[in-house]
């Protein structure tokens, strides 16, 4: 996606340091997305299949990171939002090409969850890389991806009646949305009344405001959200 | 800081009519000039505030390093991103950084925004809204394929189990065909044998009824033949009585012994005749029972005292064993016979050994009476061959001594006597040791004769 108006001469990006492969795998794909080079970085995911590497670390150890990465190069102005735009972009087209090898692997007798962003809510790759940690676990996933309108949300969760709901918002001002969504499931979907998980930037920020907006569990990233959820359905 | 700057100069003509938003601030990043750019993306006055509170928390880090910068000279210009609190990080709004010049004690920075084609938001959030649902799909259908599959795996599978259980069920089916031929020609072979069976059956009813008829003819004969033969055994018998009583003169030595044998002679064949008689009679079926009411040890004494003579001409004593009265109910006469032929059998062939007899109640109900002898006894091979008509084991070395000799219908009478009356006569032996022949009775009978 190169939709970006915003075009800047940019600083090298990356110090190069000594890091073992697992780092080198994450290195190089963040080199490849950030010069919005999308074979490369599919190289690089190839590469670190061949040698081992299953899909959940690429996930919680070279999609995320590099992301991560990615901010705070945007922090230090050595990218742009297009940049990131592009580089997110990338790494969803890397995710999705993952997925025959993801859902052939899953069994898909565990848990159903329903995930969406709230309404506006337009960053959609965290909940999406939690929702595919869970899949490689055996759940059954539904990921309806950004700014799910609340009405659509509900009227799924209830025909579909899933174990557990999850939310997003990655701003406060998307944050009053994903109360609306929790208070329409509580009220609208009468008997079921799935787990409700929330995450985004302002839930890390305040781990008290998803308690506080009804929420049963909220995490700070993906790895842990799967962790808790596979916690609470352990028992 | 100088209350020039602080006081700002206001904006070039240029500046304030420029698109994107221009901002002049202070070095401590209060706004001093504003073009009205923020002032309209916010929706408030802006002009006095620090811009940094405006914004969020990662730009308020890049809004103090653009404060602290200086530019560097030969450098490219470089656009900063900023991102107002609470707003999309997808929407930034990019500044030029402009300082003033420091030389002249100018430290003002000048933020000019890139300004943007206002079509352009609408188009990149259409372009992400698009992507996003792509993406959500894309996924969808990859698990959907992944789904499907799996359900085309498991169906193959069951359509090879399918085959292989067809492939058993037409194998069993065969294997069941055969067993039913099998059978078919069994049953055919049964059919074959129950008809043989059949004429076998037909042949055996012929022959028992020849039987019948054949064992009924002998039976009538033996009776007439024995009416027949008695009337002159007993003229011959009672001319022999009156010869020996002189009747027709003095016999002389020789004479008298002549007599005497033929005499002998004449019993013998009477007993013989009587013999036949009774054996006819019950063979045939025509005893007639008399119950009444009977002490055995009286009954059996009684016979033993008919017999004394006989046995004291052998030298043979008689003895009963002691008891308490047995009573039954049976034909007095029968039994009777029946004791004759043991006692009289345990004296001839008892070898001069004393005769015993008991009498005493059965263990299996009814009476029993015991008649024991110190003979020879009877090897096991004969036991049941010696309740056949006409049978005598050998025993010639003392046979003719006595000059009584038996018959051979003894025991066989003797035997379907008892068996008229509903008991039955057994025999236990030993070689050197001697014989017991044991006569159990019913308690009761009818007035009726069984079957013969």
């Amino acid at each position: 996606m190169s939709t970006a108006g915003i075009s800047t001469a940019r600083a090298p990006v990356r110090e190069r340091r000594a890091r073992p492969a697992r780092d080198d795998a994450a290195n190089q794909f963040l080199d490849a997305i950030i010069a919005g080079n999308r074979r490369r970085a599919f190289e690089v995911v190839d590469a670190a299949l061949h040698g081992g590497m299953d899909i959940r670390a690429l996930y919680l150890e070279v999609f995320q990171p590099a992301l991560r990465e990615v901010g705070r190069l945007w922090q230090q102005n050595r990218v742009t939002v297009a940049d990131e735009h592009l580089a997110t972009a990338i790494t969803q087209a890397a995710m999705a090409r993952l997925y025959e090898r993801l859902f052939a692997s899953a069994v898909g007798t565990g848990p159903l969850m329903v995930a969406a962003c709230a309404e506006g809510e337009r960053h959609e790759v965290g909940l999406r890389m939690v929702c595919d940690i869970l899949e490689l676990e055996g759940w059954d996933t539904v990921f309806l991806g950004a700014a799910v309108p609340t009405p659509d949300l509900v009227r799924l969760v209830c025909e579909r009646e899933p174990q557990v709901v999850a939310l997003s918002a990655s701003i406060g001002p998307n944050v009053p949305r994903v109360e609306e969504a929790i208070r329409a499931i509580r009220h609208g979907c009468g008997g079921s009344r799935p787990v409700i998980v929330v995450g985004g930037r302002p839930f890390a920020a305040d781990p008290e405001l998803g308690p506080r907006l009804g929420a049963d569990l909220t995490a700070t990233d993906a790895a842990q959200a799967a962790e808790r959820l596979k916690e609470r359905f352990a028992a | 800081m100088s209350s020039v700057t602080r006081a700002g100069t206001g904006l070039h003509p240029a500046l304030r009519a420029f698109p994107g938003a221009v901002l002049e601030l202070a070095p401590d990043g209060v706004v001093l000039e504003s073009n009205g750019g923020l002032e309209r993306a916010l929706g408030r006055a802006v002009a006095g505030q620090r811009l940094d509170v405006l914004l969020d928390e990662a730009s308020r880090r890049k809004l103090a390093e653009m404060l602290r910068r200086r530019p560097v000279p030969g450098e490219p210009p470089t656009a900063w991103e900023l991102i107002l609190e609470g707003r999309d990080t997808l929407s930034p709004h990019a500044f030029y950084p402009v300082w003033g010049d420091e030389e002249a004690g100018d430290e003002r920075l000048w933020l000019v925004e890139c300004p943007r084609d206002p079509r352009f938001g609408a188009v990149h959030d259409e372009l992400a809204a698009v992507n996003s649902e792509q993406a959500a799909t894309q996924r969808q259908l990859a698990k959907e394929k992944a789904r499907l599959g799996r359900a085309l795996d498991e169906l193959e599978r069951e359509l090879g189990e399918n085959a292989v259980l067809g492939r058993q069920l037409q194998q069993q089916n065969e294997e069941m065909e055969a067993q039913n031929e099998e059978l078919l020609a069994m049953t055919e072979e049964l059919h074959t044998g129950q008809e043989q069976l059949m004429a076998l059956n037909h042949q055996l009813q012929r022959r028992s009824r020849e039987l019948q008829l054949a064992l009924s003819a002998r039976n009538r004969f033996y009776a007439a033949m024995s009416h027949e033969l008695r009337t002159p055994i007993n003229a011959v018998m009672g001319y022999n009585d009156l010869l020996l009583a002189s009747v027709y003169g003095a016999l002389n030595e020789q004479q008298e012994l002549a007599v005497e044998r033929s005499q002998r002679a004449a019993q013998h064949l009477r007993e013989l005749v009587n013999d036949v008689l009774d054996l006819s009679r019950v063979e045939s079926g025509r005893t007639v029972l008399a119950p009444e009411r009977l002490e055995l040890g009286a009954l059996v004494d009684e016979v033993l005292g008919s017999l004394r003579p006989m046995a004291q001409a052998m030298g043979v004593e008689l003895r009963l064993g002691p008891g308490e009265p047995v009573h039954i109910v049976s034909d007095r006469r029968q039994v009777w016979q029946i004791l004759v032929h043991l006692v009289s059998n345990a004296i001839r062939f008892g070898g001069g050994a004393p005769v015993f007899a008991n009498v005493r109640p059965a263990r299996e109900g009814g009476a029993e009476v015991e008649v024991v002898d110190g003979g020879p006894g009877i090897p096991p091979e004969d036991h049941l061959r010696i309740f056949d008509e006409f049978v005598q084991l050998a025993r010639d070395e003392n046979g003719d001594s006595t000059g009584i000799d038996g018959t051979g219908l003894g025991l066989p009478i003797a035997r379907r006597l008892a068996r008229l009356l509903g008991g039955d006569i057994d025999l236990s032996s030993t070689v050197g040791v001697g014989s017991t022949f044991r006569l159990t009775l019913p308690d009761a009978i009818g007035a009726s004769p069984a079957e013969p």
